[in-house]
């Protein structure tokens, strides 16, 4: 996929209307980086984030993408290949897509990126659900666990 | 697309000379902040460097980081990186990973956001 700056949608759109805002650099400020729900409780890793080309040709941050679908395809070689095969074989959809969390639901940005969502609301992993499942819960005490 | 996507992406000039990889990605915010929810972000620049893909913490961006030792290392090996911003950007070939600027870009040192 390619596309020039005079296409529309095309890269090189005007950052003039960006003068004056916050700034961050996304992959010191916001990868690899906590994610925090409302409640405080830990729900993830910022493992990428979705673009959004716009037709005046700017690209918008559109969500967070976390668990293996995101990570995976950022990992080298055969590590990488076998996140993302792993991730597939154990989650419910047939072509599924990465964990995505639509960066309306982001409260604020500081050492973590804090949600406005709970836990509860993340889209999990199939990897997670079936460590739960088939691990965790089989545990004895795995019920008495806190929250 | 992704800022994957992005990251690591070959940078060439208009005559197709490289300038080096993108090793990070500037957001700037914009539009109104709604209660309790952030004004989203775009993308307002590409930190090229002609050596390491990586941002190597931000040494290279921040004249004060500490130890001074390593952030002499890093800068030194980051003399050459340099901040175009996105609308100096001609073409982006996502498959191949490779960033076209225009003929008449311009440069800038590295700045801490």
């Amino acid at each position: 996929m390619s596309r020039r700056r005079n296409e529309p949608g095309g890269p090189g759109g005007r950052a003039g209307a960006t003068a004056g805002g916050r700034r961050m650099d996304a992959a010191l400020r916001l990868l690899d980086h906590q994610l925090v729900d409302r409640d405080g409780r830990l729900c993830g890793k910022v493992d990428d984030l979705e673009l959004e080309r716009r037709d005046d040709g700017t690209l918008v941050v559109t969500a967070i993408l976390t668990g293996p679908g995101a990570l995976g395809p950022r990992l080298p070689g055969v590590l990488g290949r076998a996140t993302v095969a792993v991730w597939r074989r154990l989650h419910g959809d047939a072509e599924p897509g990465a964990s995505r969390i639509p960066f309306e639901r982001v409260a604020e940005i500081d050492s973590a990126v804090r949600l406005t969502m709970s836990r509860a609301e993340v889209p999990t992993h199939g990897l997670e659900r079936w460590a739960r499942e088939n691990v965790v819960e089989k545990l004895p005490g795995a019920g008495r666990a806190p929250e | 697309m992704r800022l994957n996507d992005l990251l690591g992406a070959d940078v060439v000039d208009a005559a197709g000379e490289p300038v080096g990889r993108v090793t990070d990605v500037r957001l700037a915010q914009t539009g109104p902040v709604g209660s309790g929810v952030l004004a989203r972000f775009v993308v307002e620049s590409l930190l090229v460097s002609p050596h390491h893909a990586g941002s190597l913490f931000g040494y290279e961006r921040r004249h004060d980081q500490g130890p001074m030792l390593l952030r002499a290392v890093v800068r030194l090996m980051h003399r050459r990186a340099v901040m175009v911003r996105w609308d100096a950007v001609d073409e982006w070939d996502v498959d191949a990973r490779r960033i076209t600027l225009t003929r008449d870009h311009d440069r800038h040192p590295p700045e801490v956001a």
